[in-house]
């Protein structure tokens, strides 16, 4: 028999590993890269949080709690902050590609 | 369940190294190396050896990945031939050496346990809770000594190849947008915080001098990256003492022990010691990899861009 716990834990990775799933599919299937680094993001994001979640419900300790907590702070932090560094990347890109084409210069 | 996970783990291992081999694109190729770092330290946990993950993930997932990245700089981005008729050349030598660490699997007996009842029964003369750290730092000293060795020629033969006396030149400008600052002073606390616990942590848990190391010499290659001036502070004396101060120390100690009559690294005061050279292990490990990614030849080629354009 397993307690109301295990479930809820079983319940979150299922839905956090759905946005990877989702995110994954994104990630192949969208058009340009903006797309795309919405996709992976919602799937790092959601999907970690979610995965997180439900890991914190059979983690045994306090400190085992805030270890997994602060995973999903810093992949949250990193994930969005290396999405705007993509972005801005393939935005300065497009940028200088228009000036290029374009009939003054 | 376990074992189709382990399945799933070892094919994707092996296709991914295929597929890093046939690529075209150098930054594709790259992409697959760090992917590649990435699942190994996934097996490695599956094989219930988290040292070992940790490092795989940090050194060879990401500090090689920026090495490489930086590499790429020099080179042209795609290969000239996509490595015509080097198939067989390639595939029987692997299927020979497969074969061959195959065979031995035969030899090993059945109730085999490897060295791990050994190094539990000589633990408690080295004051030391876990047992990898005991291994690493203890009973084979030499192996530990000579790879912060490694480290050391790798930055002098990068020295040799840039013709210069110190690793240190012009700081990246700053970066103009926000977030590259507002990262890093969120990230750079944290990075030390969670170096420090690493190598706080290998004294009786998975952890260790190469793991702390490579997550401090990750927050120096941030600074870098975001061209702060913090980095240039440091002396270049100071630098190079840093750099040398695992190797050196790790020496100094061990031949120490030859002044009490005791043989060549061998030592009375057994924890001390070896805390003593995972503290300054971990430094010349951190120092030697910011050195080396420093170096890079893309920034190489920078410099001399900027050589050119200043005569």
């Amino acid at each position: 028999m397993m307690s109301i716990y295990e479930i809820l834990s079983i319940l979150f990775c299922l839905i956090g590993g759905f946005f990877f799933l989702a995110g994954t599919l994104g990630l192949i299937r969208f058009p340009d890269t903006y797309c795309r680094l919405h996709a992976l993001t919602k799937a790092d994001n959601l999907g970690l949080g979610f995965i997180v979640i439900g890991l914190i419900f059979v983690s045994g300790s306090v400190p085992e709690v805030i270890k997994l907590s602060l995973i999903w702070f810093l992949a949250l932090v990193g994930s969005s902050s290396a999405c705007y560094f993509i972005g801005n990347h393939i935005h300065l890109l497009s940028k200088v590609r228009e000036n290029r084409n374009g009939p003054d210069i | 369940m376990g074992l189709i996970f382990d399945l799933i783990i070892g094919l994707s291992l092996a296709g991914v190294a295929w597929r890093i081999v046939r690529v075209r694109e150098h930054f594709q190729a790259i992409v697959l190396f760090i992917t590649f770092g990435l699942l190994l330290s996934l097996a490695w946990t599956r094989l219930k050896s988290p040292d070992i993950a940790i490092a795989e993930a940090a050194v060879g997932a990401g500090l090689a990945g920026v090495l490489l990245m930086d590499a790429l700089g020099t080179l042209s981005s795609t290969r000239n031939q996509p490595l015509p008729g080097r198939f067989l050349q390639l595939f029987i030598p692997c299927l020979f050496l497969a074969g061959l660490m195959a065979y031995t699997i035969l030899f090993i007996p059945a109730d085999f346990q490897g060295l791990g009842p050994m190094v539990s029964e000589a633990l408690p003369d080295t004051h030391l809770e876990y047992p990898v750290t005991a291994v690493l730092l203890d009973f084979r000293g030499y192996d530990t000594w000579l790879e912060l060795g490694v480290l050391l020629v790798a930055v002098l033969g990068v020295l040799c190849v840039r013709q210069a006396g110190t690793i240190k030149g012009s700081m990246l400008p700053a970066p103009a947008e926000p977030v590259g600052r507002w990262i890093i002073k969120l990230l750079l606390p944290l990075m030390v915080l969670i170096g420090g616990y690493l190598l706080w942590l290998g004294a009786f848990a998975p952890g260790g001098a190469f793991q702390a190391g490579v997550v401090l010499a990750s927050g120096g290659v941030m600074l870098w990256q975001a061209g702060h001036p913090s980095l240039a502070l440091l002396h270049h004396v100071w630098w190079k003492i840093l750099m040398i101060s695992g190797f050196v120390f790790f020496l100094i100690l061990a031949s120490s022990s030859l002044l009490y009559n005791q043989q060549f690294m061998t030592h009375p005061e057994a924890k001390m010691w070896i805390l003593g050279v995972e503290y300054a292990a971990t430094l010349s490990i951190a120092i030697c990899l910011i050195s080396l990614v420093l170096a890079s030849p893309a920034r190489n080629q920078g410099d001399q861009r900027a050589r050119k354009t200043e005569s």
